[in-house]
């Protein structure tokens, strides 16, 4: 991570990742909302699983060369 | 049928807005997580099978609680957290970055951000306060994953 800050759970005794500490770090600026609207696309009503959504998810990561 | 045996079966569904919505959301975070330097478990020390655990127990959890109240007030409600929510830089300069008009400090970093977000350096940041960076790349990332997801739901409809 390049921002110290951001590393909110470094010193909380387990383990998350860069991104979920990402969407912790001020949460009313992004991660609160975000995390919202991913849970509503991501496991809310489609006619597309929650697993081919998360494929569609790491092909457009791929795309962007994130290793998200 | 659904629309991923339908695929298999050689009966291609007409298009829908998931595949829209999906990409905008990664179209956004991607750009974000690379801005910040954020780095996967590999990098962290884990193990792969750590690794796939974690996001074993990410997949039953989830990304929320909440599920939100509609698509369209999910985004705008990401849209005034990000452009709106008091900060490091004045809201006015976020929406203006949003739109495509840089200040002239931050504009090599958020050309960056829109166009190749992977190749963002230490270099890149040096010099500049974490929340500026942050709340300036999210304002980047939003315009641009907003703006193709518009273009892209306006050819479906």
């Amino acid at each position: 991570m390049r921002f110290a800050q951001v590393e909110t759970t470094r010193d909380a005794g387990f383990y998350l990742s860069d991104i979920g500490q990402a969407l912790q770090y001020r949460p009313d600026l992004f991660g609160g909302a975000f995390s919202a609207l991913c849970q509503q696309l991501m496991r809310g009503a489609s006619e597309w699983t929650a697993g081919e959504r998360e494929l569609f998810a790491a092909f457009v990561s791929s795309q962007r060369q994130c290793p998200f | 049928m659904r629309p991923a045996l339908a695929f298999i079966a050689g009966n291609a569904p007409p298009p829908d807005a998931s595949a829209i919505e999906v990409k905008a959301c990664f179209d956004l975070i991607t750009r974000y997580a690379d801005a910040i330097g954020a780095v996967p478990h590999s990098e962290m020390g884990l193990t792969r099978e750590q690794a796939i655990a974690h996001e074993g127990r990410f997949f039953e959890l989830g990304y929320a609680d909440d599920y939100g109240a509609g698509v369209e007030e999910g985004w705008q409600r990401v849209h005034d957290a990000i452009l709106e929510t008091p900060g490091a830089l004045d809201p006015a300069v976020r929406r203006a970055i949003y739109a495509g008009d840089d200040p002239p400090e931050l504009a090599p970093l958020l050309d960056k951000v829109r166009r190749h977000a992977y190749r963002i350096t230490d270099r890149d940041v040096e010099g500049l306060d974490a929340d500026v960076v942050i709340e300036a790349a999210l304002a980047a990332a939003l315009g641009e994953a907003l703006r193709d997801r518009q273009r892209a739901l306006e050819a479906l409809a």
